[in-house]
């Protein structure tokens, strides 16, 4: 088993990248890697509460995250720092992801066998 | 120990400053594709870790890389690769 740490870092809907990420940890969760997740950059967006996409003709990022415990992927990460950038704190997000600072994600980093951006 | 691939012009895309926020002192830096527009960027004047740039995509552009950045062909580009534990693309 791998420890694989997923960096979403895009923003949803706006690019394909945060759903492809996703189908990423859900296929290598299939194959039962150690997956963590953490929301960097643009990627805290993801996160925000009451996301309604249907509006704009796409599936919803933060219905597909909160399954995510089913696939036994409970390791999400957010950075504290870029949260704070984009006015947004630990009410606004819609998932169950622990808050971690820059300095905690490079070491959570350094842990890993493989780290893929998306 | 990562080896970051920073593949977006920093004038237009965040990569290259998401990239040095989760950059460790162990770690090194290489622009390729339109990364190599940032070789003068003012955010590269602080960094300590070792500075590459592909060699090809700066000449495609016109461009050369200062001193404190060391412009590196595709062998020296495969090499890091396998030097540095990770490898991660910013783009």
């Amino acid at each position: 088993m791998k420890k694989i740490l997923v960096l979403q870092k895009q923003a949803p809907y706006g690019s394909s990248l945060a759903r492809d990420g996703l189908d990423y940890v859900l296929t290598s969760a299939a194959y039962d890697q150690d997956i963590s997740m953490a929301f960097i950059g643009e990627g805290v967006w993801q996160l925000v509460k009451s996301q309604q996409p249907a509006e704009i003709k796409q599936k919803s990022q933060l219905a597909a995250l909160e399954v995510l415990s089913l696939y036994d992927v409970d390791k999400l990460y957010a950075c504290h720092e870029d949260l704070n950038e984009r006015g947004l704190s630990p009410q606004d997000l819609g998932v169950d992801v622990t808050c971690i600072t820059r300095a905690e994600i490079k070491q959570l980093m350094v842990e890993q066998d493989h780290v893929i951006g998306f | 120990m990562v080896l970051h691939l920073v593949q977006r012009s920093p004038f237009q895309h965040s990569a290259l400053r998401d990239c040095l926020n989760l950059c460790a002192d162990t770690d090194a830096i290489l622009l390729m594709e339109d990364g190599v527009l940032g070789v003068n960027h003012s955010d590269l004047k602080t960094v300590t870790v070792p500075l590459y740039a592909l060699q090809d995509d700066l000449s495609a552009r016109g461009l050369s890389a200062p001193d404190t950045i060391k412009a590196c062909g595709y062998d020296e580009f495969v090499e890091l690769c396998g030097q540095y534990k990770q490898v991660v693309s910013w783009f």
